[in-house]
């Protein structure tokens, strides 16, 4: 009987890991190249010593609006570039589908709603958005100066598409680089994040 | 003007300039509730026109369009058309009613489940009843996975949803009519997503009757609240216990020691009335106290939280290891090739076993001819033992002890009439021969169980949870046919070989092109748990087909035969390609 519980127990654990992410919370961040819209490769290994924001985008995605048309999301951006914090903002959305129907949309869009990341970089392949198990847009991660992985999952704690209720929620993205950036340990790593599916191609 | 927007849910019509279009500009509306207006060129547009006109145009439209109140619009489509209804025609004060917010879907699109999986948010409703009136828990249909490419799987409703819950109704109803109101809001998507919500009402008037209404919508099965489950219900299934009690006679776990019984009986039948009757009670009393024993250890678990199923015990190795062991050990004894070395009590209780001449020993057999029929989970138990496991303790105990019944009735009506041992032959040589053939049927009852322990310790495979499994196989948009078994479980078995593997079968899942999905119990997987107890079943068998056009799932009975399984697998036939 103890047996059969323990076994239960192993597997729901298991199927909640597997559900979660392809990446694991602790381990070394996997590395990828890809090229922003100005046609330049970055590298995440050009980063290390840098802590690193990984946000996917899809600017038609009323949870990515949810945190642009506040404002919410340049706000973290300004701030944290501001204390040399590395933020990449991916867009994995196949050619042609929402988020990138045409190229560029991605960078465009972001500028004109005033976003302020390091560079936007150009996924329409999926690949890094697969290595990473990105699902959700908006999607997180948080990578440290050692280049391992310390936080990944949603940007907040309230999952409705309303702006208003950004100010009442808890930012799961400050609060790991604050408590990271201090030299303490991060108290969220992981949660289930929360948005659009990353429109990858079929 | 800015195309594919987000559109609004409004309870009035805007005109957006050429025709009229209902909706409104994203950036707007989205969880405000209001829909603030259109576009700054057109607002100009409007305020020119005379105040009267316009407020004329906009009560004609209000009353042209009564479901766009509740209705959510984009590029020109309805996508969703919300409005609550009930599952009667008019409100009993004292009696409780099932509301629901009853969603139209623009075929393509989806809204979500309570655990939406990878993306999307859960449908919900936020309810504004009257005082005196109080909604219970969500009731959620079952839900469809879609797998979305990047290997994302959600849980998913097209067509429609009907999101229910139910409500108690006061006693004491002062008004005429009472208005229920609610807000229900969702996240509608295809290819893109869009957030959406209605505040939907309905006003139902109050009376001393009401009729049955929406029953095409409302779920079929009964929820399981306590005592409203009906008594009609209630002795149905005590009704299916006690048959399925009298049935596991017959189980081939159970017949072998059995048999050891009948001989007691013969040896009985020169015996004096009363003490067979005694002897009858005391068999009858060690079924009963198994049962109720059971029964107990069951409602206890169950309070303390575990998750319990009816033959939990085979899926020990040490309990299958040490059943096995005994039996081995009193088949041997039968064949006559050795005496077990038992304490004297226990050498006392093993040839009472044989002779059953002693209360003790009879009590002993019928608790141990009990144990050895758990895992044939009889046809009328496995519905019946379902009900019970979702009930309260006291409905545990008294269903458990309408089986415990069944199964002991053949021998107390023996015990009570030995006349009717007429029908059982005399004694003489035979006996021998009969004992001995028991004795090679108890050996090969010991050697099955011999070969269950060496599955359940001897190397495993590795394997995935089932329903990682289960969904994969779902999101093919192929039939499904779920084999829910253990190695312990003789009536799976019996099917698997006389009926699944068949020729007639194994063609007719060929033609209909479905997958075949074992669902292995015999260690106790919590998913297949779960999804045993979804359809109110203790044990197994259990066979379920998923039809490949996302219907109702088919449960077909315990006692299969291959017309059946050919038929109902011909009856879903196979996905347009």
């Amino acid at each position: 009987m103890k047996k059969a519980l323990s076994l239960s127990f192993a597997t729901l654990i298991a199927t909640a890991a597997l559900s979660f992410a392809a990446v694991k919370t602790g381990e070394a961040a996997p590395d990828f190249k890809l090229k922003d819209y100005a046609g330049k490769e970055h590298a995440l290994a050009d980063f290390k010593g840098k802590f690193v924001v990984l946000e996917w985008v899809n600017h038609g995605c009323p949870f990515v609006k949810k945190h642009y048309d506040s404002n919410n999301m340049q706000g973290l951006q300004k701030d944290y570039t501001a204390k040399d914090v590395v933020w990449l903002s991916i867009c994995s959305s196949a050619p042609g589908k929402q988020g990138n129907a045409k190229t560029g949309e991605a960078k465009e869009t972001g500028d004109a709603k005033g976003a302020k990341p390091t560079s936007v970089l150009n996924d329409e392949s999926g690949d890094v958005g697969r290595l990473y198990g990105a699902r959700t847009t908006p999607q997180m991660y948080v990578i440290n100066p050692e280049g391992k992985l310390i936080y990944q999952g949603a940007i907040d704690s309230d999952s409705t598409p309303d702006p208003k209720a950004i100010a009442g929620a808890t930012n799961y993205v400050k609060a790991a680089l604050d408590e990271a950036i201090a030299g303490k340990p991060v108290t969220t790593a992981e949660t289930k994040s929360y948005g659009c599916s990353v429109k990858y191609a079929k | 003007m800015p195309s594919g927007n987000i559109c609004c849910w409004q309870y009035f019509c805007c005109p957006t300039g050429l025709g009229y279009e209902v909706g409104c500009l994203d950036g707007r509306g989205i969880g405000g509730g209001g829909c603030d207006f259109c576009s700054e060129p057109l607002r100009k547009v409007v305020v020119s026109f005379a105040m009267n006109f316009l407020r004329r145009l906009l009560l004609v439209l209000f009353l042209m369009c009564p479901m766009l109140g509740r209705a959510q619009f984009h590029e020109g489509k309805i996508l969703v058309q919300a409005e609550m209804i009930a599952d009667v025609t008019a409100v009993v004060p004292g009696k409780p009613i099932r509301l629901a917010a009853h969603l139209k879907l623009h075929p393509g699109w989806h809204v979500y489940s309570k655990d939406p999986g990878d993306s999307g948010i859960p449908t919900k409703i936020e309810w504004k009843l009257p005082a005196g009136f109080t909604a219970g828990e969500l009731v959620w249909p079952e839900h469809i996975v879609i797998k979305e490419p990047g290997n994302i799987v959600v849980n998913a409703y097209h067509d429609k949803l009907v999101l229910g819950a139910p409500i108690q109704v006061p006693a004491d109803i002062k008004e005429k009519e009472i208005t229920f109101r609610a807000k229900v809001s969702w996240l509608v998507c295809e290819e893109i997503c869009i957030p959406g919500d209605a505040e939907i009402e309905l006003t139902l008037p109050v009376a001393q009757s009401a009729e049955p209404a929406n029953t095409d919508l409302f779920p079929k099965t009964e929820t399981r609240t306590g005592s409203s489950g009906g008594a009609t219900s209630l002795w149905q299934n005590l009704l299916l216990g006690f048959l399925g009690g009298l049935i596991l006679n017959v189980m081939p776990c159970v017949l072998p020691v059995i048999a050891l019984k009948i001989l007691g009986f013969v040896h009985q039948a020169g015996q004096s009335r009363g003490r067979s009757l005694r002897l009858g009670l005391a068999f009858t009393g060690g079924v009963f106290a198994f049962f109720l024993g059971l029964a107990a250890l069951i409602a206890g678990l169950r309070a303390a939280g575990t998750e319990l199923n009816w033959a939990f015990q085979f899926q020990n190795p040490w309990f299958v290891g040490g059943m096995a062991a005994v039996l081995l050990a009193f088949a041997l004894s039968l064949l006559g090739l050795f005496e077990v070395a038992l304490p004297a009590g226990m050498n006392n209780a093993v040839s009472r076993m044989g002779n059953s001449e002693g209360y003790g020993g009879t009590f002993l057999h019928g608790m141990f001819a009990t144990l050895l029929a758990t895992p044939c989970t009889a046809p009328f138990l496995g519905p019946a033992l379902g009900y019970a496991l979702g009930q309260s303790a006291g409905i545990i105990f008294v269903m458990f002890a309408a089986v415990a019944a069944g199964m002991s009735f053949p021998y107390l009506v023996l015990s009570a009439k030995p006349e009717w041992l007429r029908f059982i032959p005399k004694p003489g040589p035979w006996m021998i021969r009969f004992k001995q053939f028991m004795g090679v049927l108890l050996l090969v009852s010991a050697i099955w169980l011999g070969w269950v322990l060496w599955k359940q310790v001897g190397p495993q495979p590795v394997r995935e949870p089932f329903q990682a499994q289960l969904d994969r196989a779902l999101a093919t948009g192929k039939t499904v046919f779920v084999d829910f078994t253990a190695d312990w479980c003789v009536n799976c078995k019996v099917n698997e070989k006389l009926v699944l593997n068949t020729r007639t079968v194994q063609d007719a899942l060929r033609e209909n092109d479905v997958i075949f999905l074992v669902a292995d119990w015999t260690r106790g997987d919590a998913d297949i748990t779960a999804l045993l107890r979804k359809f109110e079943r203790a044990g197994v068998p259990l066979y379920v087909i998923y039809p490949h056009n996302g219907g109702d799932p088919v449960v077909l009975p315990e006692l299969l035969t291959t017309n059946l399984v050919r038929e109902a697998l011909n009856k879903i036939g196979r996905p347009s390609s």
